[in-house]
């Protein structure tokens, strides 16, 4: 109950009309730089931290919690429409989100995303104050052989997302580990496959992976159809907001992706990627289910609102998880908390163990004004979902011309770079071999994203105990995840099984020289 | 973005449907039927040409997929094998995982050859040549190369509006003045709000000399 | 119907000819040098946003635009590479006078380690700004409590003893090595986790996985002060640092100094000239009260040092690393 009258007391001070004016430009900023593959919200943090030295603190944490939250959404509107995710936490939103698009109904898909991102974040700052405490120790359970485990049960959770020829899906899956071994080795120093280039020592940046292979790969590919390719402009737009079934579809997801990124968001490390992506292969399996269940139909595939609404409230909690570690332990887990970070410390805020008792009103005052954040968050782009909708609606030509030139400014904003341009270009024409030949290219952005973390946690874990295999099942929570593994593995296998052996019987009976 | 809305408005007055936007008027049911026909004219358009991701291979494109896993594959064991570990390094070494990920490619090459082998006794499927369509594509590639080679010299401005003047053609416009106003307009818009909104450092070329 | 279709035309050139005439604004604005404070200068963070290069950056951008001495200070990235992009970039600006890149022991360390064709010799050395100082860290619930203790068991298991720091090749690599070394221990045998920034070292620590950290004493301080869950065994500070109550090594009898320092360098071929101009503009900008709050705010030490002495502090500091990263095996 205390917990509760301090954020009222906190509201109470955040809530004043120039705050609300912050938190509106912030959301804006946000949103604008989201959207952009190539800036990220780490970026616009960083431009404004210099403008904030003048500001009190609330101000100050109202519009970064403003453009943290906006930067978030804003990856999705650009991975619904144009299959472009502005950061790796929006990949798991293209899979069903741009499909919802094709089908027309990229009102929807924004919407949903617009609202679970809101509910996220509000029940991801609720549990941060309420439980932050709680929530550091869990985290800190995790070593480098939780990691490892932690990867591999993301690599299984997400073979759900990948249909059709099983070895077509590996050799995309192989192809994305390869690209992702580029660069110079974190745990060894040494350089690899970076062919004399400085520019490859840091690796290929997964901004110009993701914008390579969706975005531009698209534009090729579809040039490469020319007449038979999709056409946009004869898709109807649709109503342009939530039916009434698509609120019933949505409202769990929104809570159990909510959940997923509130758990996994304050483990230093592991990023908004993976509850996405969890959250993702979690909507999968269970509109499978349901299918079988009750026989409703799985859209997954064909553009499932489930698919946008899970992953996109996953990615606003995990972003409102990652506050936990930054308060409890003053531990950043991404660039844009390292940025707050430094602003906190800049108004004599110390994060850490003693923070709540120290600076218990600023706290409170920075969870309000993440609260306000969510809601202006809401308020701002809702109305936006149709507006921003209509784009496809512009003529082909257009539309296409528009989604190269947004591609190549995100990759050259990375880094100012042309060499980044050369790259793209070279990612590009392997995104657009693969979609010719049917290789499909989500599983290459899964291994892109998750190899690196694998291996270097495996390796690290080695290390760390001299090489002696058994921390890898060293604690409760690797077992735990490796039982689910198998568990995960083993339930499709016999499913199949028996409807094969149920198909045989079937065969046998009615049809016995059928089989070869 | 002003050209891009006059042309929205001259599409939004020709389709019926725009007009009953927000306000219109019962709920779930309408839902589920527009829904229905979308899909529809979907497929319809996709269905002229086979979805590549459930075609089989045929021909000598067929080799292409193989081949690239392949040579992947061996660049991976090669680097696996070259890669020089500082002498300190912990094991599994910086190799380890490369030469992992090469041998798996070179195994899914194997596999897929068999498939082919297979596949081209049978006669079934289809080759992607079929309905490939070469030169847009060269054209956008044409396109990006040219934006790649100017960028740093005429600056983000000229470079941008040829890039996008380029795509619509190769995506078959052909209001030359009217696509160049537009893909002008569109690079300008990039710069206000980038450059000048958000700070990011967009070349000037040689518009910074001139002007 | 004709009659609005040519007044959208028109809406529509007309819009579109603002745009043009606005970015055009842009370009002009971003290509004007300008003259006396109004002169364009402008600084390369060689890190990504939130790095500690890129706060040195800012906080010049800031420090210059508050003090009257620059208003046309823009700050560009150019992450990669443990800073030798940025390095690469200002040795290709030959004979720019007005381009001040951020450099510091990591940049000479990622020359060594990364082989880059460019080294500071590339460059004019301007102005040292700032330092920083390593410290040894510990768990609180550890059993060393003292450098003493850790050297002993160092000393019999350096192959298994996990410890935690920054990147390969970083300066807490060649800190953790230097450690190593002045405890007679081969820094090649060490074994080093190398983790991407402070924060993570710090997990890695309490989760167990490392036993020991090496870091910049700013990372930690605030999981070090009163019953935070970590403890410092050590600083690599010449002498107590103010307000800090942690032993330094030579203190403690380990032959140990070092910094994690900060300066500013130009591009190369400048003439005396300029180079003093750019000095002089860094002297003024530390002599002022705002940067006086920027060190105290973000915990920096003042070592400034002019041209003259960086350039041989400089020399120093590469032949010591040099000596280094060769033990490392880097």
């Amino acid at each position: 109950m205390d917990t509760l009258i301090n954020l009222m007391d906190g509201l109470a001070s955040a809530l004043t009309p120039q705050n609300l004016m912050w938190a509106f430009l912030g959301v804006l900023l946000g949103t604008a730089v989201g959207v952009l593959p190539g800036m990220g919200s780490a970026m616009a943090v960083a431009l404004l931290l210099p403008v904030t030295f003048r500001f009190d603190p609330t101000s100050a944490f109202i519009l970064f919690a403003g453009v943290y939250y906006g930067g978030m959404f804003g990856g999705a509107t650009t991975s619904i429409l144009l299959n472009t995710p502005g950061q790796a936490s929006s990949i798991a939103t293209t899979y069903e989100g741009h499909k919802m698009a094709l089908n027309g109904r990229a009102a929807q898909a924004l919407g949903t995303a617009v609202i679970g991102s809101f509910v996220a974040s509000v029940i991801g700052t609720l549990v941060v104050a309420l439980f932050a405490p709680v929530m550091v120790a869990f985290a800190l359970n995790f070593g480098p052989g939780e990691y490892f485990a932690l990867t591999v049960f993301s690599f299984v959770a997400v073979a759900a997302v990948v249909s059709g020829s099983v070895l077509r899906g590996v050799t995309s899956l192989l192809i994305g580990l390869a690209i992702g071994l580029v660069g110079i080795d974190a745990q060894s120093g040494a350089a690899r496959f970076d062919f004399g280039s400085s520019s490859l020592m840091d690796g290929i940046d997964i901004v110009i992976v993701t914008v390579g292979l969706l975005a531009l790969g698209e534009v090729l590919y579809i040039a490469a159809r020319g007449k038979s390719a999709p056409n946009f402009a004869a898709i109807r737009t649709g109503r342009p907001w939530l039916g009434r079934k698509d609120l019933r579809r949505s409202w769990k997801p929104w809570l159990r992706g909510t959940a997923l990124g509130s758990a996994f968001g304050p483990i230093p490390g592991s990023g908004a990627e993976i509850p996405t992506f969890l959250s993702l292969g979690l909507e999968r399996r269970l509109a499978a289910r349901r299918a079988r269940r009750t026989g409703e139909e799985d859209e997954f595939g064909q553009g499932a609102i489930e698919g946008v609404a899970g992953p996109e409230s996953a990615n606003n909690s995990s972003a409102a998880g990652t506050m936990v570690p930054l308060l409890g332990l003053g531990l950043p887990t991404s660039a844009t908390a390292a940025i707050m970070l430094a602003a906190f410390q800049q108004y004599g805020l110390q994060p850490g163990p003693v923070l709540f008792e120290r600076n218990a009103e600023l706290v409170w005052t920075l969870l309000a004004s993440l609260l306000i954040g969510s809601v202006l968050l809401l308020v701002i782009n809702l109305p936006f979902a149709p507006l921003w909708a209509r784009l496809l609606k512009l003529p082909k030509p257009y539309l296409y011309a528009g989604i190269t030139l947004f591609s190549v400014l995100a990759v050259y904003a990375i880094n100012t770079s042309v060499t980044h341009l050369v790259m793209l270009l070279a990612v590009a024409v392997l995104g657009l071999v693969m979609r010719t030949f049917g290789v499909p290219v989500a599983p290459a952005l899964i291994g892109v994203v998750l190899g690196p973390i694998a291996e270097t946690e495996f390796r690290r874990a080695l290390a760390a105990s001299s090489g002696d295999p058994s921390i890898l099942v060293g604690s409760g929570i690797s077992i735990g995840l490796y039982a689910l593994v198998l568990l995960a593995a083993a339930l499709p296998l016999i499913a199949f099984l028996r409807r094969r052996r149920a198909d045989a019987r079937a065969v046998d009976v009615k049809e016995p020289v059928e089989r070869p | 973005m002003s050209p891009d809305g006059t042309d929205e408005k001259h599409t939004a007055g020709t389709d019926p449907s725009e007009t009953t936007d927000g306000s219109g008027p019962p709920e779930t049911t309408d839902v589920v039927e527009t829904r229905g026909t979308e899909t529809n004219t979907a497929d319809t358009a996709a269905d002229t040409a086979p979805d590549p991701e459930t075609t089989v291979w045929r021909g000598p494109a067929a080799w292409i997929v193989p081949a690239l896993a392949a040579i992947l594959g061996l660049v991976a064991l090669w680097g696996a094998v070259t890669i020089e570990a500082p002498p300190n390094a912990t094991s599994p070494g910086p190799g380890a995982f490369p030469g992992a990920v090469g041998a798996l490619l070179l195994i899914i090459a194997v596999c897929m050859s068999v498939v082919n082998l297979r596949n081209q006794g049978s006669g079934k499927g289809s080759s992607p040549f079929a309905w490939f369509e070469s030169r847009p594509v060269l054209l956008v590639l044409v396109g990006l190369v040219a934006h790649t080679a100017l960028l740093e010299f005429v600056g983000w401005l000229l470079a941008g509006a040829l890039l996008f003047w380029v795509v619509a053609y190769a995506f078959g416009a052909r209001a030359y003045l009217r696509d160049a106003i537009v893909a002008l307009s569109m690079s300008a818009a990039v710069q206000v709000g980038f450059s000048l909104g958000l700070g990011l450092n967009l070349p000037g070329g040689f518009l910074e000399l001139v002007l | 119907m004709r009659n609005s279709g040519v007044a959208l035309r028109l809406l529509g050139g007309l819009c579109a000819l603002l745009l043009v005439g606005t970015a055009l604004f842009d370009v002009r604005q971003s290509a004007a040098s300008g003259d006396g404070a109004q002169e364009k200068l402008l600084l390369i963070a060689p890190a990504g946003p939130g790095g500690g290069w890129d706060t040195l950056a800012r906080e010049m951008q800031n420090g210059l635009r508050e003090e009257d001495l620059r208003f046309n200070v823009e700050v560009r990235n150019a992450e990669g590479a443990g800073g030798t992009i940025g390095l690469a970039q200002t040795a290709s600006r030959e004979g720019q006078p007005n381009v001040l890149t951020m450099t510091g022991l990591g940049m000479v360390g990622a020359v060594e380690t990364t082989g880059s064709p460019y080294t500071m010799a590339d460059s004019t050395p301007i102005a040292q700004l700032a330092s920083e100082y390593l410290a040894i860290v510990v768990p609180q619930d550890s059993p060393y409590e003292t450098v003493d203790d850790l050297a002993e068991d160092w000393r019999e298991r350096p192959g298994t003893l996990p410890v935690a720091g920054g990147s390969m090749g970083g300066v807490d690599q060649i800190f953790a090595a230097q450690v190593a070394q002045s405890m007679d221990i081969s820094p090649g045998e060490i074994n080093y986790l190398p983790y991407s920034g402070g924060g993570e070292t710090l997990t890695s620590l309490l989760s167990g996985t490392s036993e020991i950290g090496f870091g910049t004493l700013g990372d930690f301080s605030d999981q070090i002060e009163d019953d935070g869950p970590l403890r410092a065994l050590a600083v690599s500070s010449p002498e107590r640092l103010d307000g800090v109550d942690i032993p330094t090594m030579t203190e403690l009898g380990y032959d140990l100094e070092m910094s994690n320092w900060r300066g500013v360098i130009a591009p190369p071929g400048l003439t005396e000239e300029e180079a003093d101009g750019l000095e002089a503009l860094v002297e003024e900008m530390v002599a002022s009260d705002s940067w006086a709050d920027t060190l105290e705010r973000n915990r920096w030490t003042d070592t400034y040092q002019g041209r003259d002495d960086f350039e041989e502090f400089l020399g120093e500091e590469i032949s010591l690393t040099q000596e280094t990263v060769e033990e490392l095996g880097l």
